[in-house]
């Protein structure tokens, strides 16, 4: 019989990235990520010490708590209206972008995208970013939010035509000739 | 504007979560509508077909976003680039948290590095929609 330590160990060898690719997603950004996943893989952990919900669909259920432990942050830095998550330093790509106007464009084209997310239903913008940056397949987000996978698959499509409609008015090629 | 359930259908397509019976519906749809038709080229022509990348891409995964510049207009490879931001962010060192009393040993710092499947197919939304 194996100890809950081993379980534990097991599920974290097994499922531990795809805690923190669920943690990322939800937060989009790489630390607050990392602060949920390590607070959900904790809750985990003394679930299965103190014999609570022994995981009978590990993965499914470390899921649920790696979302709850991501939306949990998310709210409560909504409510603390803490603008840090707002402000990130520039990635890779960015910080090789050459010049100025190109990287002025790629900055608002982000900021662009983020407030297009902000204007998803709470359950749209979940199943989007778990389906797009979360690794996640639409049958996993279904199980893990525990509705049937048509209900998701048709939360994710109506989340994707919205961002669309709302991305498509930016175009850099108009932005380009405006400003000669 | 092309109906709703077509675009619906086509975003589905971006991410290849077609079933059989949506498939064939979104061919019939194509079929029978030109607008849905000229929308679903537009997509595939502007942005072109952005290859995929496995779950398991190394840190940084931006050579996505290089060999995406080959393929699309700046515009569209710089679109690609910040939707890369979006799901992987700064691709920094982790910061350490500080140790939990009775954390079992696993996670946290010793937690696998991850890397985020990014797709790319997110700059297709940004084409117009007729």
């Amino acid at each position: 019989m194996t100890s809950a330590r081993e379980r534990f160990d097991t599920l974290v060898a097994e499922h531990g990235a795809t805690v923190v690719g669920v943690c990322r997603a939800i937060l989009r950004d790489e630390h607050l990520g990392q602060d949920a996943a390590q607070d959900a893989l904790l809750r985990a952990w003394e679930r299965l010490r103190d014999g609570v919900g022994a995981p009978t669909a590990p993965a499914a259920w470390l899921r649920r708590i790696a979302l709850t432990s991501a939306l949990d942050l998310r709210r409560r830095r909504s409510l603390r209206d803490d603008d840090a998550r707002h402000v990130r330093a520039p990635s890779p790509v960015e910080s090789s972008v050459e010049s100025p106007a190109v990287h002025a464009e790629f900055a608002e084209l982000r900021a662009r995208l983020d407030r297009a997310l902000e204007t998803l239903s709470d359950r749209e913008r979940t199943v989007f970013v778990l389906r797009h940056d979360g690794g996640l397949t639409l049958a996993e987000i279904a199980d893990t939010l525990g509705v049937a996978t048509p209900t998701a698959k048709t939360q994710f499509a109506r989340a994707c035509v919205r961002l669309q409609a709302a991305l498509a008015r930016f175009d850099p090629k108009r932005s380009d000739t405006d400003a000669r | 504007m092309p109906d709703e359930r077509g675009r619906e259908l086509l975003a589905l397509r971006l991410y290849d979560e077609l079933d059989a019976d949506e498939a064939r519906e979104l061919d019939a749809r194509l079929a029978a509508d030109p607008g849905l038709r000229a929308y679903a080229d537009e997509l595939d022509a502007g942005l072109g077909r952005m290859p995929r990348l496995g779950a398991a891409v190394a840190p940084p995964a931006y050579p996505r976003v290089r060999g995406a510049r080959r393929w699309w207009p700046l515009a569209a490879a710089f679109a690609a680039g910040v939707l890369v931001t979006l799901a992987v962010d700064a691709w920094r060192e982790p910061t350490a948290p500080a140790p939990r009393p009775d954390a079992p040993v696993g996670f946290g710092r010793d937690a696998p590095p991850i890397a985020a499947p990014v797709t790319g197919r997110f700059a297709r939304l940004l084409r117009s929609a007729r």
